[in-house]
């Protein structure tokens, strides 16, 4: 199904029936613009909420098919991340309720309140990539090999467990050590910078 | 937020991802993150941080190599890209490039590493790592890499490995196994200066520094091509071939380097350490201390001068049984009671055999009861001749039960290459205490079946050895 859409949001793309001819092209320049200007703050709130890929990757697929399908109700002007932050978060509850599993276990106004604080968190700098590569490097060779279990090849705890002879409680306090590193060296290294 | 409740709220946030926790904890966390403002930073914070490295481009950060790229990612991207093009190829194009860019797939993966203690290895080393081509160093324990082959190598510590492909690694130094499926005829082991090619089979590889190369086949057929000779020589089952003289220089790792040495090492200044609180120590270098082996084969000649015993046990090969014998000198304890011991043995690379052939070793150590046997000759004990020895088929390698008694027994895991092993207890503290002529012997078997032939010699640091702790006592007397 998702699939079919994504073509569908292709082929629907240009020109957008609520233009005229002519303006087309323009208003899909700007909202192309807008979208790549704030793709990935976006992808990052949505990811931040949604501790899966896959799912993750489909929310954001599904929240720019509906910020391109309802483009035309965005007030130029206004926050264009703020908007489609909050489209996100609706798609991420709907997304929710209908595999009746929580993404997160959080109540609702618990996962809005995380969202509000991330967002904050990520208006913040834009150099933070390179210093989380630096603070990546730093960790030792254990704790990297975690996070590529956990973030790159997405295994279950109890799939990590067992690759690296370890019970699941120690998987995850690991984690979490993994975790106060990560922060305390971007902490320190963001501080460390002019 | 105190340290301790930090770690709390991380470790339920770990949890929550994946829907571990109870009813109980969601409740407080839910809870937390809508009235704890503090709590809800630092949920915010690690999530973000989370969501950073999981878009982020940050594989090469975390080394082990790549799993399968993330398909809809990449063509929800690639198709987004071309659709671009027209319109905002500038703003565009920088994020496409980097779907060009692609990791290659891996050679191998590491299937099983245990107890394993790894070296300055530019690959990944846990266990499940994917594997590009690279150097593996392996200081102790025994690792398998399965390669994309389907060829295994088993890596004998020490050992260092180069992976080159799929079908190719080159052995710098030490010792691996080989079993190689169908599939994966043809899989090339290349040392120094020989270059091993298999033919659906098992076999070993061992190589020094120095150029010196062993190749024994286990099962099949493998072809052989050394530099300087020419052609390939052909290898069947139970066959090997040694060149430069491997297994001598395995055998007799001293041979070359007595003269360098003024005089024997001992790892204690004193004959005799004391550690305060009654506990004393001291090794087969102390008094009439002596270490040696015997072995099965009338043709081997231990000089007792050996940096290390060597233990073996094979029901394949019958002339290659090894036990050694320890003999510590008791006679400061004379006339004070020992309350308390332990007997340490330190364990050493063999270079002898392939640790892959036999599993994880159990040991028995026990005691020479028959006190008037107790002044046996490290240089002249002989097999024939040994305490508590005889040569009736059940006392191969157990000793004589009237003669000895069993103390205890050391775990030693398969591959363990180094550490420390000790044996402690009410028994051998109360054979030490029926001491009465001021020496003790005991006597270490293995227990443990080798495989097939050519499996691991186990070796202990002696009396001699310069790098190790010979077999040591700890003794606790009361005054």
């Amino acid at each position: 199904m998702l699939a079919r859409s994504r073509e569908n949001f292709f082929v629907q793309t240009a020109p957008h029936p609520a233009y005229p001819p002519g303006m087309a092209d323009d208003k899909t320049t700007l909202f192309l613009e807008l979208l790549t200007t704030h793709e990935r703050a976006l992808s990052l709130y949505v990811h931040g909420l949604v501790p899966r890929d896959g799912e993750a990757e489909d929310i954001l697929q599904q929240t720019k098919l509906l910020l391109w399908k309802h483009f035309e109700d965005f007030t130029l002007g206004t926050h264009f991340l703020a908007w489609a932050r909050k489209t996100a978060f609706h798609q991420i509850l709907t997304h929710r309720r209908q595999k009746k599993r929580a993404h997160l276990p959080l109540d609702e106004e618990a996962l809005e309140a995380l969202g509000h604080a991330v967002s904050e968190l990520a208006d913040g700098g834009s150099c933070r990539q390179e210093v989380l590569r630096t603070c990546l490097a730093r960790l030792p060779t254990e704790h990297r090999q975690l996070v590529h279990l956990r973030y790159f090849d997405e295994l279950d705890i109890d799939q990590i467990a067992d690759r690296i002879s370890r019970t699941e409680a120690a998987v995850y306090r690991a984690l979490s050590r993994v975790r106060m590193n990560l922060m305390q060296c971007m902490e320190k290294q963001t501080e460390a910078q002019p | 937020m105190k340290q301790e409740e930090t770690w709390r709220w991380l470790e339920l946030w770990e949890r929550a991802q994946d829907h571990a926790l109870s009813e109980d904890e969601r409740q407080q966390l839910s809870h937390a993150m809508v009235h704890r403002p503090e709590v809800r930073q630092l949920i915010a914070q690690t999530s973000l941080l989370t969501a950073e490295v999981r878009t982020g481009r940050f594989r090469e950060e975390t080394t082990p190599p790549l799993p399968a790229p993330r398909v809809d990612n990449l063509r929800f991207s690639s198709r987004l890209a071309r659709f671009l093009l027209p319109l905002a190829a500038a703003v565009v194009s920088a994020g496409a490039v980097w779907l060009l860019v692609r990791e290659p797939a891996p050679v191998a993966t590491l299937t099983k590493a245990s107890d394993c203690k790894w070296g300055n290895s530019a690959l990944p080393t846990l266990e499940g790592s994917h594997l590009q081509p690279g150097m593996l160093e392996l200081l102790d324990g025994i690792a398998t890499l399965k390669f994309a082959s389907g060829a295994e190598v088993a890596l004998e510590a020490p050992v260092t490995l180069e992976l080159i492909s799929a079908m190719e690694c080159r052995v710098k130094k030490g010792t691996v196994v080989a079993e190689v499926p169908s599939q994966a005829k043809g899989f090339t082991i290349h040392t120094p200066d020989t270059k091993v090619v298999d033919y659906g089979t098992r076999f070993g590889v061992s190589a020094g520094d120095d150029g010196k190369c062993l190749v024994h086949v286990i099962e099949g057929l493998v072809e052989v091509e050394r530099q300087g000779k020419a052609g390939r020589q052909e290898l069947r089952a139970g066959q090997r071939v040694d060149y430069g003289g491997f297994l001598h220089s395995a055998t007799y790792p001293d041979a070359n380097n007595h003269e360098e040495q003024p005089e024997p090492g001992r790892w204690l200044p004193g004959p005799i350490n004391d550690l305060g609180d009654g506990w004393q120590i001291l090794t087969t270098a102390y008094g009439q201390g002596k270490d040696t082996w015997i072995q099965s084969d009338p043709k081997y000649h231990v000089s007792g001068r050996e940096s290390y015993v060597r233990i073996k046990h094979s029901t394949h090969n019958t002339n290659l049984e090894r036990k050694a014998y320890l003999g510590f000198d008791l006679s400061r304890f004379q006339g004070k009671r020992i309350a308390e011991a332990e007997l340490t043995l330190h364990v050493e690379p063999s270079d002898l055999g392939f640790a892959s052939l036999v599993p994880d070793a159990v040991f028995s150590i026990y005691g020479l009861t028959e006190e008037s046997q107790d002044d046996w000759d490290e240089k002249t004990i002989r097999w024939e001749t040994a305490p508590a020895h005889s040569e009736a088929q059940e006392h191969r390698v157990a000793p004589v039960a009237s003669q000895a008694r069993k103390l205890g027994e050391l775990h030693i895991p398969q591959g363990t290459t180094r550490g420390a092993f000790t044996l402690k207890g009410d028994d051998l503290t109360e054979f030490l205490r029926h001491d009465s002529n001021g020496i003790v012997t005991f006597i270490v078997i293995r227990d443990t079946d080798e495989h097939a032939r050519n499996g691991l010699v186990h070796a202990f640091a002696s009396k001699e050895n310069t790098r190790n702790t010979p077999p040591m006592l700890k003794v606790r007397v009361e005054e």
